[in-house]
């Protein structure tokens, strides 16, 4: 699935070993969660955000579905947005 | 794994709630609401909390991966980002937020039970809005399907979703997006044939990946997440390549 990906990011990343175990313990870590490494040896999207920067105005249901959020009516309060899944 | 960070941000929430400070939680289920309530409420949780079925937030954020977190201050600036492994039981970064937490903070006199909350049709009607100013924007047409989903306008909505992957084959938030009206319209297979054209658009996307598994499997994921059916899966997957 993300073999194609090691290649090409062999020399950005120079600390990584091209090899059988190697992999099988990327695999074992993304199973206990760290996705990171997805990310930094897949293409993938780029970052569209940048710290210092307006945060992008979003819309999204509240979890009751009677009711919606908008990051830009937080305006004047602190906000910490997090995401997770149930699975 | 990210569930069991519900109760942990709520304590969280409750320590620093009085420092004009939120906490908004989306979950990024693409079954929907039901699927992640069961979660929170089991959690206890009380600060705002949101889903985002069709990733039109982290398209917009540039999100491959689950869980994140960003914190904006009082002008609507991001301060601080973390994509990946964001994890309200590591240290390091409670302590970032915490850092952000320490600056003194006044909220603006806002009216009386103010409680950042719009009704679906508002939003439903400033998508609609939007679209007609500028027609051709695909992004707001997704927006809009997205609206008309929540609104349980499912038929509508699968309407704009397809509209939108005709005109952009390569959109995996119009694919996701298809998938939850597929979902809604009680289609399961053709959902998951959605995501899948979408997965393999998006290979490094973990979340549609993940998604894939949980809708077509749920016994491996509810009520408890089984880790060595997740191996195997991916295992097999790989063999397949």
């Amino acid at each position: 699935m993300y073999g194609n990906a090691w290649p090409e990011n062999q020399n950005a990343y120079p600390g990584f070993v091209i090899n059988v175990r190697g992999v099988m313990r990327v695999l074992k870590l993304l199973l206990l969660g760290a996705v990171m490494i997805v990310m930094n040896v897949t293409p993938g999207k780029a970052q569209k955000i940048k710290v210092g920067e307006p945060a992008p105005d979003f819309t999204v249901p509240s979890l009751d579905g009677k009711t919606t959020y908008r990051l830009s009516d937080f305006r004047g309060h602190r906000v910490l947005v997090f995401n997770w899944a149930s699975w | 794994m990210c569930r069991e960070e519900l109760p942990v941000w709520q304590k969280f929430y409750e320590k620093h709630h009085q420092e004009n400070f939120e906490i908004l939680s989306v979950s990024m289920d693409t079954q929907g609401a039901e699927v992640a309530r069961r979660f929170t409420e089991a959690a206890g949780v009380t600060y705002p909390s949101a889903v985002d079925r069709a990733q039109g937030l982290w398209d917009l954020y540039g999100f491959p991966v689950v869980p994140n977190g960003f914190f904006v201050d009082e002008q609507g600036i991001l301060r601080y980002a973390k994509i990946g492994d964001f994890d309200a039981r590591n240290p390091v970064d409670v302590a970032a937020i915490e850092r952000l937490l320490a600056a003194p903070s006044i909220p603006p006199a806002t009216q009386p039970g103010f409680e950042y909350t719009r009704s679906i049709e508002e939003a439903l009607h400033r998508a609609e809005e939007a679209l007609k100013r500028d027609p051709a924007n695909l992004d707001l047409r997704l927006t809009l399907a997205e609206r008309r989903v929540e609104a349980k306008q499912d038929a509508q909505g699968l309407r704009e979703f397809q509209s939108v992957v005709e005109k952009n084959p390569e959109s995996t938030r119009a694919l996701v997006g298809l998938a939850t009206a597929y979902l809604d319209l009680g289609q399961k297979e053709k959902a998951l044939s959605a995501l899948r054209q979408a997965s393999a658009l998006d290979p490094g996307n973990w979340i549609i990946h993940k998604q894939i598994w949980a809708i077509g499997h749920p016994e491996e994921f509810y009520p408890a997440i089984n880790g060595k059916w997740q191996e195997e899966q991916l295992q097999q997957e790989k063999g397949k390549q």
